[in-house]
């Protein structure tokens, strides 16, 4: 019997040119208009916006279009004096979502030096807690994207001798679901992107041996739909973002071969609005800076390399700051 | 202030006589509204709150300024740290992402300047407006923990999580609480969980979130040992009609059952005469037995259900997935439960799988070619995570 499925038309006249100074002017453009009201209501995670409009500019090797001074000091302002974790923007509480990307920027600029690490590596210890897992600022929520977090910012700050790394990898493989997958907590629903956080997490950590590669490949194979794109859970619809996030997974665990390149590629270049450049999460629906950054993402990790750095699927930023901060995170070879 | 401040502070002080005036205030949405009509746009009609869209943009930011200038205020952290509240109370009505907004809510629960019960509600109208929001959900989480557990109204809780599930499809958060619950409240809770799950399913089929709680519950159940209403004659019907459906012998006792999915656990405590083991511990396993079938026939009912979900609607990834979900759980649970050695000290089952030989227990190797038949991506899908072999 076919199976009834949730999915998308890729229209037949959708563009499947990539329009790369679109895309350019777009991000170098955006946040450019302070009184656009879209912009003041995700003014809470301002510093996950500046570090997608970075890496999305350096994988297309026009990070100078943005004002790196500017973003610096902005950072500088949203380090918290106190608890040395940074905000999101300033007047915002510190948490450890945007240190993470705050410290990602930092490294595309090579200017880890401008603010206080040490105060950063003390935050993101603070928050451990007794059974490996992390909370995510000081009022207590638990999520294994906080776990990615903590490792990814310690490595790149080369502090991982100061968290407890065992039983963090004890916590993150709780939250490990018969079909393979992983989840927000122990016993959560299995997701995509929870999942590419357990599989970065074990990669930074070099504990990939944990993971059952099959299990997971296969659920994260069934993510691809009929028009090419991938979905994040079961029964939903295909959304661009998730691109990233089951490609990124696969290529760590050596199976991106797995899913059809070409059905994909081709349901990334439909999720492009060629009148304003940028990316949406699926055809037809209006672009924002998130789904640019992981469209362009994906785009690099397929393999072109003549519109794009390369990506490093751990970490979600260019290969060269990786190799220039000598971190290499552990990846499978089929 | 100007003309523009004090028609917000109009607005916004309509909002909050609403919020404090009206104990059952059930929802608040933003009602789509091209024209300002030069009245004012805070409608309440019979515990409802609407706010029409033309004033969204001015409200939020006029807002969103006076809660950072309060922030920064001295005068702030004297006395009038309420005053912050009215704006808190818009600013996240329009906009329940920003966490810094509800850490001030916390910061005021903890001065004792606002009321526990009070936020409970203010985090339910706001999932009222964004049922996804996992800030308000956290933020009943925390609240439960100024709260003793017998204190709270978990079917309360439940309801919220089934209403929020009901309006906005796959809801991660509201799924993911109601785990939460599942781990916080009395077994009382169960029974009705157990119901409530199947009734979701039925209404909403490509929910897999639903089904995936419902194998979570299943996996608590047996985890506790639970059972209820098993000494009635038709208490194991689903695990007799999918053990009678692999099987060429049929089965029709309770005891037959055991002797089918457990030979050596059944060959085991025949052995042993009652003298040698603790009260205890053979009490205790009696329970672990009981749960066993209990759980195992919800399993085999649930793949029924789904076979009958698919038979009705056509094939589907939900019904596909749950389906194996609840086979795997009948099959992992017999290889544990048979691995079961009992002697005296020991009465906890063995936690890790044993590397068990399927061809010595002949119910499993019946359900491997009954399987079999359900074509060539299912047979791999039973390789993989059954551990069947159809090499042979």
């Amino acid at each position: 019997m076919a199976r009834i499925v949730n999915d998308v038309d890729i229209s037949v006249d959708s563009s499947q040119e990539l329009h790369l100074q679109k895309h350019i002017d777009y991000i170098a453009n955006h946040g450019k208009d302070q009184n656009d009201f879209e912009y003041c209501m995700t003014e809470f995670l301002r510093m996950s916006g500046i570090y997608w409009g970075v890496t999305s500019l350096d994988l297309m090797d026009k990070v100078n279009l943005l004002n790196k001074a500017e973003i610096i000091d902005f950072i500088k302002k949203c380090q918290c004096p106190v608890t040395g974790g940074i905000s999101p923007c300033v007047g915002h509480d510190p948490h450890i979502l945007y240190t993470l990307s705050a410290i990602q920027i930092l490294c595309t600029y090579d200017s880890l030096d401008e603010i206080d690490i040490e105060a950063v590596a003390r935050y993101v210890t603070s928050l451990q807690q007794s059974d490996g897992s992390f909370f995510g600022d000081k009022w207590g929520e638990v999520d294994t994207r906080f776990s990615f977090c903590a490792v990814a910012v310690m490595t790149l700050l080369k502090k991982m001798h100061l968290i407890n790394v065992s039983k963090a990898v004890d916590f993150v493989m709780s939250c490990c679901n018969a079909d393979g997958g992983f989840g927000s907590k122990p016993m959560a629903e299995s997701h995509a992107g929870l999942i590419y956080c357990c599989v970065g997490f074990l990669s930074v950590t070099h504990e990939l041996h944990r993971l059952d590669c099959d299990k997971l490949a296969w659920w994260l194979c069934e993510r691809q739909l009929p028009s090419g794109g991938l979905n994040g859970r079961p029964e939903k619809l295909p959304d661009v973002c998730y691109s990233w996030w089951v490609l990124a997974s696969l290529a760590i665990m050596g199976r991106l071969h797995w899913i059809s390149s070409e059905k994909l590629k081709n349901f990334i270049l439909s999720c492009q609005d060629n009148e304003t450049g940028g990316f949406s999460d699926r055809t037809g629906n209006l672009p924002d800076i998130f789904h640019t950054q992981f469209g362009l993402g994906a785009l690099s990790l397929l393999g072109d390399h003549t519109n794009f750095k390369k990506m490093n699927p751990t970490f979600c930023m260019p290969q060269y700051i990786l190799d220039r901060l000598e971190i290499k995170p552990q990846v499978l070879c089929l | 202030m100007d003309e523009n401040g004090v028609l917000c502070e109009k607005i916004i002080n309509d909002i909050n006589a609403v919020i404090e005036r009206d104990s059952d205030l059930s929802s608040f949405e933003i009602v789509p509204t091209i024209f300002n009509q030069n009245k004012s746009p805070v409608i309440h009609i019979e515990h409802n709150l609407g706010l029409e869209s033309w004033c969204v943009k001015w409200i939020y930011d006029y807002s969103h300024n006076k809660i950072v200038s309060s922030k920064t205020s001295k005068q702030q952290k004297h006395n009038n740290d309420t005053s912050v509240v009215k704006y808190l109370n818009v600013g996240l009505l329009i906009n329940p992402d920003v966490a810094s907004f509800w850490h001030m809510r916390r910061q005021l629960i903890e001065k004792n300047r606002l009321m526990v019960h009070q936020e409970c509600q203010f985090a339910k109208l706001v999932l009222s407006k964004k049922p996804k929001s996992s800030e308000a959900f956290s933020y009943r989480r925390w609240l439960f923990s100024f709260q003793s557990s017998e204190s709270i109204d978990w079917s309360v809780e439940i309801g919220i999580c089934d209403r929020c599930a009901d309006k906005s499809s796959s809801n991660y958060h509201a799924w993911s609480h109601r785990l939460w619950v599942l781990q916080k409240a009395p077994p009382s809770i169960l029974k009705s969980e157990i119901f409530l799950t199947e009734k979701f399913i039925k209404k909403h089929i490509s929910d897999y979130s639903c089904y995936h709680y419902r194998h979570s519950l299943l996996e608590h159940l047996f985890e506790q040992s639970f059972y209820c209403d098993i000494d009635n004659v038709d208490s194991f019907s689903s695990l007799k009609d999918f053990i009678n459906y692999c099987q060429v012998v049929t089965v029709s006792t309770t005891d037959e059952i055991l002797l089918t999915l457990l030979p050596k656990l059944t060959e085991a405590l025949n052995k042993n005469n009652g003298t040698k083991l603790s009260q205890r511990i053979l009490q205790q396993f009696q329970e672990k037995v009981k749960s066993f079938l209990y759980c195992c026939n919800l399993a085999a009912f649930d793949m029924k259900l789904c076979d009958e979900l698919k038979n009705l609607y056509g094939a589907r990834e939900s019904f596909e997935n749950h389906r194996r979900a609840s086979l795997k759980f009948i099959v992992d649970n017999i290889v544990k439960m048979n691995g079961i050695k009992v002697i005296d000290q020991c009465s906890s089952p063995v936690t890790k799988l044993c590397k068990y030989d399927y061809t010595e227990n002949e119910f499993l190797l019946a359900v491997k070619k009954s399987e079999a038949m359900l074509g060539e991506k299912h047979r791999q899908w039973c390789s993989l995570f059954l551990g069947f072999d159809f090499s042979a």
